[in-house]
């Protein structure tokens, strides 16, 4: 099959820290092993907030693995198009607003995107070459005006959180005149149908898949460059108020006073800082610096904790499980919490004092807490394991 | 200062929570950790209520480290303020070299006024910032102070 994934951002490795992101290439590499002609069609974004760092547009090739080549389109952003401004105070205003945004708000935020001309042009003349279109995530200017290019021919991933940007007019027609939606979970599937009442023609949970390196990892290295002896409770992903941080914050913070007997116990936050975490004895931040250092973190880790309230599938849920540490997820997020319930791997917290007592639970039983561990690394490779998921991708686009 | 719970506290609480090792299940210990500071809480005369704690950052409840950060964002912001010129290529012809001037000649009367309305508009976001700023102080500060208070309370 000849299939396009259609990304706003692409680059290997660890240079973007946006999951869906992530995914998306993983995918294209995925499914070029698996034999398939895969290109990747995106813009020449790195950063949103540094155009001055584009790639060149333009064709490249990456190697997928096995001999197989994944060919890169890149499409230039017209940055004189683009009002940063505009399009932060918008993006801010509806992440936190309690409704969905008007029509007249809707096309503003659209309009304040940063938008590839160039890529919506070539789907137009180029959508019949290939045999599926991928598109993915939901709120992302390649995919509502790429997508809206070939409505009809077009699948989309659309990494959907519980939002009120995600209940626009225009992602709700773009998934019902989708040819196929993939979910990465039951839940995610749930909000789309249930909660949102969209109309889908073909929905399919697939799922991410998740690859295991935690062999290579080690845990003391990221302890000597932490400086920290004690217990490590591990977050690991964008350090930013949208992923609930400052909630995460405001727990350790009662953990910490309530429970003087875990006085050794660090918070250590991995990840890029977008929202400012003002310093705290107990709680260091780390900046993302590779992949093996992500790794070397949940390795050191006595348990992971993913605090937020807005997730469509939690690689990093995945990826603390393959390192077989316990997790800590938000009562609240359906997706976290049902991994966590599906796999029994960890527990969940409602409040400030569900969070001590559950965390203070996973510190004082360690050997229930491996098991919570093993069990959860079983669960990622049971479920999640490249083949099974590249096997449901391919249904889905068939 | 908070009541810490006590190691006897915790070790109670795990006792209701401890199971077989080999048959972990979340959800059955969740239960047991619940009950256990459900039942705690009842016993310090405290109500459910006052303890659904994890408002911050939920849609339509601002708190002070949402603002802390918005007025991070708005500061970074104003190291953006200003336009530079931004000439695209013109299709070559005779005469592009002269186009190209004339437009750069435009450009540069019109950024002359636009960057002087910009470094005015500069100096009243200044301003707001610097209020933004003592807001948010008072605003901790009064936040530090119901702190206290409940501590007290809870004591």
């Amino acid at each position: 099959m000849k299939i396009a994934i259609v990304l706003p951002r692409h680059v290997l490795g660890a240079g973007i820290s946006a999951g869906a992101e992530r995914l998306g290439g993983a995918l294209a590499h995925q499914l070029a092993v698996r034999g398939h002609t895969v290109e990747i069609l995106t813009t020449t974004a790195l950063d949103w907030r540094a155009p001055a760092r584009a790639l060149p547009a333009g064709v490249t090739c990456e190697q997928a693995g096995e001999g197989r080549l994944v060919t890169v389109r890149r499409f230039a952003i017209d940055w004189a198009l683009w009002n940063r401004a505009s399009f932060e105070a918008a993006t801010h205003q509806w992440m936190r607003a309690v409704d969905r945004p008007s029509e007249a708000d809707e096309a503003m935020l659209i309009e304040a995107m940063p938008h590839a001309p160039g890529l919506y042009d070539f789907l137009d003349r180029h959508q019949r070459d290939y045999e599926a279109l991928l598109f993915l995530p939901y709120l992302a200017a390649t995919t509502l005006c790429g997508a809206s290019v070939c409505a009809e021919r077009a699948a989309i991933m659309p990494c959907l959180h519980d939002e009120p940007l995600a209940r626009m007019g225009i992602v709700r027609a773009l998934l019902q005149a989708a040819r196929s939606v993939l979910f990465l979970t039951e839940a995610e599937r749930a909000l789309a149908e249930r909660d949102m009442g969209i109309r889908l023609r073909r929905a399919h949970v697939t799922g991410a898949g998740v690859t295991d390196r935690s062999a290579e990892a080690d845990g003391e290295r990221f302890r000597r460059r932490l400086g920290v002896r004690g217990p490590i409770v591990l977050y690991s992903g964008r350090i930013e108020a949208a992923k609930n941080i400052y909630a995460l914050l405001a727990c350790m913070g009662d953990f910490m006073r309530r429970y003087p007997q875990h006085r050794d116990v660090t918070l250590a936050l991995r990840g890029t800082e977008l929202s400012v975490v003002t310093p705290r004895r107990w709680a260091r931040v780390v900046p993302a610096q590779s992949e093996t250092e992500y790794r070397d973190a949940y390795a050191a880790a006595a348990a992971h904790v993913n605090p937020s309230l807005v997730e469509s599938f939690s690689v990093s849920l995945m990826e603390g499980w393959l390192a077989g540490k316990p997790a800590l997820a938000h009562a609240r997020c359906d997706v976290t919490r049902e991994h966590v319930q599906a796999s029994n791997g960890g527990l969940w917290f409602g409040d400030s004092d569900e969070f001590g007592a559950t965390l203070d639970w996973l510190l004082t039983h360690p050997a229930e807490s491996r098991r919570m561990g093993a069990l959860g690394r079983q669960y990622v490779l049971d479920n999640y394991n490249w083949p099974r998921v590249i096997a449901r991708v391919e249904q889905a686009l068939a | 200062m908070e009541t810490p719970v006590t190691s006897s506290q915790a070790a109670a609480d795990r006792a209701d929570a401890d199971g077989d090792i080999s048959t972990v299940n979340s959800a059955e210990i969740m239960a047991r950790i619940r009950a256990a500071i459900a039942r705690r809480r009842a016993e310090a005369g405290l109500s459910e209520q006052a303890f659904d704690a994890l408002a911050t950052g939920a849609p339509g409840q601002p708190a002070p480290d949402d603002l802390r950060r918005d007025i991070e964002r708005l500061a970074d912001a104003l190291r953006y303020s200003g336009v530079e010129m931004l000439l695209s290529d013109t299709r070559p012809s005779p005469i592009s070299g002269v186009i190209q001037r004339l437009r750069a000649a435009l450009h540069e009367v019109i950024l002359f006024y636009v960057n002087r309305h910009a470094a005015q508009q500069a100096a009243v976001n200044r301003m707001t910032l610097r209020a933004l700023r003592t807001a948010l102080a008072l605003i901790e500060a009064q936040q530090a102070e119901i702190e206290r208070l409940k501590e007290g309370r809870r004591g």
